[in-house]
């Protein structure tokens, strides 16, 4: 089951956060960065990710007839949700550490266990949004409008948008981190719940 | 046929969910960069403060004060010594900051490369690095961190001495920008921001009476207003076109519109003018606050108003940029029919955004959004009048020329001549075959 | 007026695989049965026919129009394809008329029309119901309306009655053959019956070559039904 789903939906979006990756270097120089300097490159690109990843993950269930197949069998459609939601949560871990590896090996200093956890925390945040908003609307572009919307309001907004800023450890800030992964669990749990509530009113 | 049909495009438009994210998107931005009452603001405070605020266009500026602001100048006696503390400071890190591309990078010089660095300070100051630091540790030794830097009267030609001529220094700064790889603070087109002048009354007063007579008190608003939204345009405006071009597979009528009689170049134009349409009134809309509260105080100041300057400057800053926007939208839709078109434009604006060469520094270059993030400077635009048009109209004419290609690649399309989405399924397919899966007995 | 689409030695290639090869037929006014298996090759054909696939070789004239010149065919055929659907949000009205102004269908003539083909498909109720509250017999049937809209000389109808229950199926039917009084009705189906009380003449597609063009009663013969005759014939050739 794990496998179909990665092969599904989770594999050719995951080639696209390989290749957000892998040009991150030629853009920003990931060379001997200190732990500021790193955390603009984690935040402010990598994170792009977490949009790439969690956003397209009800796709292939977005025509009606697939969707009715889907929601029809004995495995319930939403465990394949979760699996996929799992899944990529993984991948954007896997992606995250490889990429501080990197950036290690490329004479970089950090702290490692920081820049993961903060990077996966806005990668997160902003591919729950994009979950969110699929889940609400059933419409994939809506799902990407919101999520680059926001990325790029914390551009110009800066840290005016409080608790819920995703460049904040290049302001040397942690604790808004903490309120990323709640605000991305609940929006998750919101998802799914709106979907259950969807499923029980038909 | 024509009107008819674009019609019920903007109905169709207008009844999609993506639309009203898409305007909840215009409204956040406008909200948080400019205010609900960007306008009204200056107006209230030109009304009833006392204090005279010069930023702000439409307060006369009063006689006989300190601070009528300040400008960038490149003024040699202050951006040599600014420039070489800078220098300096980065040299001992051997961490230079650059914008090469617009986003922040950190560059580390090898030893032969920080040597000449060193050199370059040596030639400039007559000292050392090391001579440099000592001589600027002794300056801060006099400096109070509890009063503000420009109160502390710390002036860098005061302890960073200079030793060559400015041609030479520009010389120096260039080859220091080429070995950190360009968008640096040396160089030679940022050489302005080291140097400030105060304005005098006199200038102050000169650029406020302009504002009222030549630029009839609503153009700099409507300025300020398409640089903000320009930004806005350029990033989302393409989710619109992109959503609206699926939602034709995903109904499963592609097939059914594509045997109608219609021709194809009628109906993707119909199409395309209809989702321009659509994209530009909310922009109208916007402004109407602005200039209403606008024209209603110049009216009551006897002022001359210019009522169709948020018009005039919506079409010509916003409406190339909505239309490359639509049009690379358009194009890469009908072409793969998926989403692509969504990551392509917004990486491409992005970059464009933050690539751009200052806030108002009238370098336009190939820019997508045109950037004049303040009220004042109208003879930044004026002077750069050609290069603007020549911006715009290449983005108009981009535009025509991708929409020519997407009426014929959807003419070919229709007439099943090409298939690049079954294609990509079919490599997607083999990929995706040849990691194999267990199958049960 | 007397409707001819003429089809000579018709050949269409996706890379190796031949889809259609040299296919000859003549359509005159009426119903037109196109009968074979799934893979036989009748959606090619219906395809090319509607101008949305291009031949690889051969000639195809609809009403003395040659194929190529795709817009002015399109205004004389009517489609409707196996999977018919639309616009979930739309209304059936807001579907037909949209159609209708695709079709290049005056705005006055749509008003006077969509009504009226709607009660004739027995949709009238149904005008501001959702698409996607349709059921798929009133799908179909939407189907029908819209592929009739703008009077097309020619109707191509591939598989319309796949997926309806008998009731729906024998309306369906008379539906077409109502239609099928002044136009040419081309109905591709692989459903035997519909053939067999539908159509006078008749073509039989096989592994995308007709292995029989001529009237239903001379297909017959000697057996019973058309189906009897069809598993004789077919079967024979594997």
């Amino acid at each position: 089951m794990s496998k179909v789903q990665f092969q599904l939906v989770i594999a050719a979006n995951f080639l696209l956060c390989i290749l957000l990756a892998l040009s991150a270097p030629l853009i920003f120089g990931i060379a001997n960065l200190d732990e500021i300097a790193s955390s603009y490159v984690l935040e402010r690109y990598i994170a792009l990710s977490g949009t790439l990843l969690f956003t397209p993950l009800f796709f292939p269930e977005q025509n009606p007839n697939i969707r009715e197949i889907a929601e029809s069998k004995r495995t319930g459609f939403s465990y394949a949700l979760i699996l996929r939601v799992l899944q990529s949560i993984l991948m954007l871990l896997l992606l995250t550490s490889a990429f501080l590896g990197a950036m290690a090996a490329c004479g970089c200093e950090f702290h490692p266990g920081k820049m993961l956890f903060g990077t996966f925390s806005s990668a997160l945040f902003l591919g729950a949004l994009g979950f969110t908003t699929c889940a609400f609307t059933g419409n994939l572009v809506a799902g990407y409008l919101v999520s680059a919307g926001y990325f790029m309001l914390n551009f110009f907004v800066g840290d005016k948008l409080g608790k819920l800023y995703l460049f904040s450890l290049s302001l040397d800030s942690f604790e808004e981190k903490y309120w990323l992964l709640t605000a991305s669990t609940l929006l998750f749990a919101c998802s799914f719940g709106w979907r259950y509530f969807v499923l029980k009113k038909r | 046929m024509v009107p008819a049909l674009f019609i019920k495009e903007c109905r169709q438009i207008l009844k999609s969910i993506l639309y009203w994210v898409f305007l909840g998107v215009i409204l956040v931005f406008y909200t948080t960069q400019l205010g609900m009452n960007f306008a009204g603001d200056d107006i209230q405070e030109a009304k009833q403060s006392t204090v005279y605020n010069f930023s702000n266009p439409l307060m006369e500026p009063p006689q006989g004060l300190e601070n009528y602001g300040t400008r960038s100048a490149e003024i040699p006696e202050q951006v040599m010594p600014a420039a070489t503390y800078r220098l300096w400071g980065e040299y001992s890190e051997n961490k230079y900051l650059c914008y090469p591309i617009g986003f922040y990078k950190n560059v580390r010089l090898n030893d032969s490369q920080q040597e000449r660095i060193a050199q370059i300070i040596e030639e400039i100051t007559g000292q050392t690095p090391e001579q440099l630091g000592n001589t600027v540790q002794k300056a801060f030794s006099k400096f109070d961190p509890n009063l503000p830097i420009f109160e502390n009267s710390l002036n860098f030609s005061d302890f960073v001495p200079i030793r060559v001529s400015y041609e030479q220094f520009k010389a120096y700064m260039a080859e220091i920008d080429s070995t950190l790889g360009g968008g640096s603070g040396y160089a030679l087109e940022n050489l302005a921001s080291y140097g400030h002048v105060p304005v005098t009354y006199e200038e102050k007063a000169a650029e406020q009476k302009e504002i009222i007579t030549m630029e009839k008190v609503t153009r700099p608003y409507a300025r300020l207003f398409c640089d903000y939204m320009g930004i806005v345009c350029a990033l989302f405006s393409v989710f619109v076109p992109v959503a609206f071009l699926l939602r034709d597979r995903r109904a499963g009528c592609a097939q059914l519109i594509a045997s109608r009689c219609i021709p194809s170049a009628c109906l993707i134009l119909i199409r395309y003018l209809a989702v321009l349409t659509m994209l530009t009134i909310p922009f109208f809309l916007l402004s109407l606050p602005a200039l209403v509260e606008l024209a209603v105080y110049g009216a009551s100041q006897g002022w001359s108003v210019d009522y169709l300057a948020f018009v005039k400057y919506i079409f010509a800053w916003l409406v190339p940029t909505l239309m490359f926007c639509t049009s690379v939208g358009f194009f890469f839709t009908i072409l793969t029919d998926t989403p692509i078109g969504v990551a392509l434009m917004f990486l491409y604006s992005m970059f464009s955004i933050f690539t751009a060469n200052g806030l108002s520094s009238g370098q336009y270059g190939l820019s997508l959004a045109i950037r004049h993030n303040n009220l004042w400077h109208a003879d930044v635009i004026h002077s750069n009048f050609e290069a603007l048009c020549f911006n715009r109209l290449f983005y108009v004419a981009v535009s025509l020329v991708l929409i020519a290609a997407t009426v014929i690649l959807y003419e070919l399309k229709r007439r099943g001549k090409l298939d690049v989405y079954g294609k990509l399924q079919k490599i997607i397919s083999r990929v995706k075959g040849s990691v194999p899966t267990r199958h049960r007995g | 007026m007397k409707s001819q689409i003429t089809i000579k030695n018709l050949s269409k290639r996706f890379g190796q695989k031949q889809a259609l090869c040299g296919v000859n037929l003549t359509l005159t006014n009426g119903m037109f049965g196109l009968l074979g298996r799934n893979g036989a090759g009748k959606t090619t054909l219906m395809r090319i026919l509607a101008t949305l696939l291009n031949k690889t070789e051969g000639e195809i004239t609809v009403c003395n129009i040659p194929i190529e010149q795709a817009s002015k065919v399109r205004a004389l055929i009517g489609y409707l394809p196996q999977d018919f659907t639309f616009y979930p949000n739309m209304t059936v009205y807001q579907a037909m008329d949209y159609l209708g102004v695709l079709s290049d269908v005056p705005k006055k003539i749509r008003k006077e029309r969509i009504p009226l083909l709607l009660s004739q498909v027995n949709l009238d109720d149904c005008q501001n119901l959702r698409v996607r509250a349709l059921s798929g017999g009133m799908r179909r049937r939407l189907g029908i309306a819209q592929a009739i809209l703008h009077d097309p000389q020619v109707l191509i109808v591939d598989e319309p009655t796949a997926g309806l229950d008998p009731e729906e199926r024998v309306r369906f039917r008379n539906l077409l053959c109502e239609i099928a009084k002044d136009r040419i009705v081309l109905l591709s189906t692989h459903i035997v019956e519909d053939i067999e009380k539908t159509c006078k003449n008749i073509a039989i597609l096989n592994e995308g070559r007709i292995v029989y063009h001529g009237t239903l009663v001379d297909y017959i013969g000697e057996e019973d039904s058309l189906e009897a005759a069809y598993m004789k014939k077919m079967g024979g050739l594997h």
